[in-house]
């Protein structure tokens, strides 16, 4: 019998499927980066991943489903994949990897600095 | 009755019609479900949830009258029709529930009209909405889908958006709100980024766009948005659910708004996708957690920003002095806490759809 498929395999496979979304603006980023992975279990070579999309109503759950089934089913010991989505909570920005939500809070910055926007907290008026 | 002695506006209010006979299509039966579900956990506190048998279908201005005016101390609401008819054959909110319930309540609602731009007769049909209906602004939506497809409506794009603001201006409407941030279904997150507002906010200062959703999600944009134009404003219908599905994220966004665009840039909206009593109550008792203000280097909410987010702010949108309209508004008889109906019983049974 084969040996049951890693998580760090299965992640592995999962970091490069890239958010649709993401990729028509200027950082696209990964659905494990992105956090929308909620979790993933493994049981006998059938691996199951839950996905948290940033908005539930999101068909592009189509899409990348048959990618992740792909890309995992290709994985040594895996019988079978299975990805669904979570319904209950909602996807924000806090579940974004580290990196990239520095990434696009140095970006505000740098912009904000660019075009001489000073907080409301520090006008003098306020 | 006012709460905490505060005047309150609901800057979105809907009456959706998410039953089966309006669904056009597969994806009109997906986002009527998932708006469903959404009320059941990601909008509301446990004990203000809407039974299901309630709002999954064809909600009434009856039914709105009830729990705007009787079930909560919402003094004021701005009607939002939604124009969308690629999923729902009357749109999820039609524009006739709105401007009977101001009929109803002409001192208590005001109503944004909407068309699809895309449509031949789009220019026509919001002349028609402003000049002989009467709305008070209008709203747009990002895309329209239609043949299966999604085509872009950009404001800042001479063929699509942009020439309803200039029939905003001539025929003397001040207020834009554009739905942003949210995609619906699958429509490409391309569609619902802020940056056409960016681009058109000041060529239109006459215009009051207000971008719904703002803060909700990728909150970048909307602070450089509401931050750099003084005539762009947060409306917070779905953010505002955010106190209940991730309150930490909540004081986030509110925070960072108020700090970087001020308090006078925030609109307190439910969407009804809330009972707005509970959003009125949970917003006021609420305070960012004193470790994210360290964090982030946010202000508190005070009581005073408190009172402008949950209506004085929506009010002087409107163009309506928010001392006169809060005197105005305390004439109007209005049940006690004890004596309010229970929350939602306003809404009348609807029809059970099909499958549940």
């Amino acid at each position: 019998m084969a040996a049951s498929p890693s998580r760090e395999a299965v992640y592995a496979c999962l970091s490069e499927v890239m958010d649709p979304c993401s990729c028509k603006t200027e950082e696209p980023v990964n659905i494990v980066d992105l956090g929308l992975v909620e979790d993933v279990t493994i049981e006998d070579g059938a691996v199951t991943v839950r996905l948290l999309l940033t908005s539930n109503v999101c068909m592009y759950f189509v899409e990348m489903s048959e990618e992740i089934i792909e890309r995992v089913e290709a994985v040594g010991g895996v019988s079978s994949v299975d990805v669904s989505q979570e319904t209950e909570k909602v996807w924000t920005p806090s579940r974004m990897a580290d990196e990239k939500r520095r990434s696009r809070e140095e970006r505000f910055r740098n912009r904000m600095e660019r075009e001489g926007i000073v907080p409301y907290t520090e006008r003098s008026e306020s | 009755m006012t709460y905490q002695d505060s005047l309150v506006v609901d800057a979105v209010s809907h009456a959706y019609n998410l039953g089966p006979s309006n669904w056009r299509n597969k994806l009109g039966e997906i986002l009527s479900r998932a708006l469903m579900e959404q009320t059941q956990g990601l909008y509301n506190r446990e004990d203000s949830k809407p039974p299901r048998e309630r709002y999954f279908g064809d909600v009434t201005a009856e039914d709105l009258s009830g729990l705007y005016f009787q079930e909560s101390d919402v003094d004021f609401t701005v009607y939002h029709a939604v124009g969308i008819f690629g999923w729902h054959n009357q749109g999820m909110s039609p524009l006739p529930k709105g401007l009977k319930l101001r009929d109803m309540h002409p001192d208590r609602v005001a109503v944004y009209g909407c068309v699809d731009p895309l449509d031949r007769d789009a220019l026509d049909e919001m002349e028609r909405q402003v000049n002989e209906l009467g709305v008070d602004g209008m709203k747009f939506y990002p895309a329209s889908y239609r043949n299966e497809q999604y085509h872009r409506i950009a404001f800042n794009d001479g063929k699509t958006g942009q020439k309803f603001l200039d029939k905003a201006v001539d025929l003397g409407v001040s207020n834009v709100a554009v739905h942003k941030v949210i995609p619906l279904v699958s429509t490409p997150t391309e569609m619902v980024q802020v940056e056409d507002i960016d681009e058109v906010a000041p060529s239109y200062p006459e215009l009051n766009f207000e971008i719904v959703h703002a803060g909700f999600s990728f909150l970048e944009d909307s602070l450089y948005l509401i931050s750099s134009h003084p005539n762009v404003y947060a409306n917070l219908e779905a953010t505002h659910g955010l106190m209940y599905s991730d309150p930490h994220y909540f004081g986030e966004s509110m925070g960072k708004m108020i700090k970087w665009a001020g308090p006078d840039k925030l609109l307190m909206a439910t969407g009804t996708l809330s009972h707005p009593q509970a959003v009125v109550e949970d917003f006021w008792d609420y305070q960012i957690p004193d470790e994210l203000q360290s964090k982030h280097n946010l202000p508190a909410i005070t009581d005073e920003m408190k009172k402008k987010i949950l209506g004085r702010n929506a009010a002087r949108v409107l163009g309506k002095d928010p001392d006169k309209l809060q005197k105005k508004l305390g004439d109007h008889p209005a049940p006690t806490p004890d004596e309010r109906p229970q929350p939602w019983s306003s809404f009348s049974i609807k029809e059970p759809a099909a499958g549940d």
